[in-house]
């Protein structure tokens, strides 16, 4: 019941931080050569998928928030991912290191290592999955904020619920900060 | 019984101590240095020519940028390919290979070339296997600037 008071006020915090951010960036005629040239930089790296709508997205996120929104997404991670391998039986020599914004999780050689980390420059958190490989997941800040791949409009933790269910019986990511499963 | 003695002592030797240590070393795949040390199909070709597309991807600050050419002739085909990269060994290795095997193929074949084709090939680690998928995204750019040339020069 803690931590959903908990939740709640941070999310009514964040409120307040992305409405002032929000009008601040867009009246700042500096700010605003800078997103452009932000966005031919976001649209350079790539090209053959629709950047306008992603730009806006990630143009009027403020860096601040962003770091403070990754860093949380990836200690709960750390967390989640140490509670699952203490209960479960068939993780005993798996391994969980977190430092410099890289999350490593070693499973063992029968279920690979994940690798989740933070990307400042695009804003966005990269996973490499063994069984599904790489994906970066853009910040979207509705809802407390959540990650999301705009390929196939999949959430980070939707994804690793629905493959680590397959390794472990009893794996909740919904429990987990920014997630929405 | 002796056996068992001769083991404990083997154990105990010192002179044996270093061999039971074992040294766990992470290094580049075979495949990457080769295409490291001898790499295939650097440079560049002539952007403003109707058969080359250009493929433009990746950014400074995050540590890796690709550029790659191909030149197809006018039956669809890809005859040359060319790549320039900033980055890393594996990312270097990911793109160098890309051009050697999208040459020779047609364009919608070029198009189902997969990162985890690449990454297989050099058996990248997990945390390497994001440049393979910028490969292909590099592909996949150069073969859309073709084609948008030449639905240009087709309305011409």
């Amino acid at each position: 019941m803690l931590r959903n008071v908990f939740r709640n006020s941070r999310w009514l915090a964040r409120r307040k931080i992305n409405s002032s951010a929000v009008p601040s960036l867009q009246n700042n005629p500096l700010k605003k050569t800078l997103q452009s040239l932000y966005y031919y930089n976001n649209s350079c790296s790539r090209l053959f998928s629709s950047s306008s709508q992603e730009s806006q997205i990630s143009d009027n996120l403020n860096p601040v928030v962003y770091d403070k929104i990754c860093t949380e997404t990836l200690e709960s991670l750390s967390e989640y991912f140490e509670e699952l391998i203490d209960q479960s039986s068939n993780l005993k020599g798996a391994d969980v290191t977190f430092s410099d914004g890289v999350l490593t999780v070693a499973l063992g050689s029968n279920y690979g290592t994940y690798v989740i980390n933070r990307q400042s420059p695009n804003k966005q958190i990269w996973l490499s999955s063994p069984t599904s490989g790489p994906k970066r997941y853009d910040l979207i800040l509705d809802n407390g904020g959540y990650w999301l791949y705009k390929h196939d409009g999949i959430t980070l933790h939707q994804l690793l619920q629905s493959e680590l269910s397959k390794i472990v019986d009893n794996a909740d990511f919904g429990k987990c900060s920014h997630s929405l499963v | 019984m002796a056996y068992l003695f001769s083991n404990i002592w083997r154990c105990l030797c010192m002179r044996n101590r270093a061999a039971l240590n074992v040294v766990q070393t992470a290094s580049y795949h075979a495949n990457v240095i080769d295409h490291y040390e001898n790499p295939r199909n650097v440079g560049s070709l002539d952007k403003k020519d109707r058969n080359v597309g250009t493929g433009l991807v990746g950014a400074p600050a995050c540590g890796d940028v690709m550029k790659l050419q191909i030149k197809v002739d006018d039956d669809g085909k890809i005859i040359d390919a060319k790549f320039k990269t900033f980055g890393c060994g594996s990312a270097i290795a990911s793109s160098s290979l890309a051009t050697e095997w999208v040459k020779g193929k047609t364009v919608d074949e070029a198009l189902k070339l997969k990162n985890t084709d690449i990454a297989k090939e050099l058996s990248l680690p997990p945390v390497k296997l994001h440049c393979s998928m910028l490969a292909e995204d590099a592909i996949k750019a150069a073969l859309s600037d073709y084609r948008i040339k030449q639905q240009e020069a087709d309305k011409k």
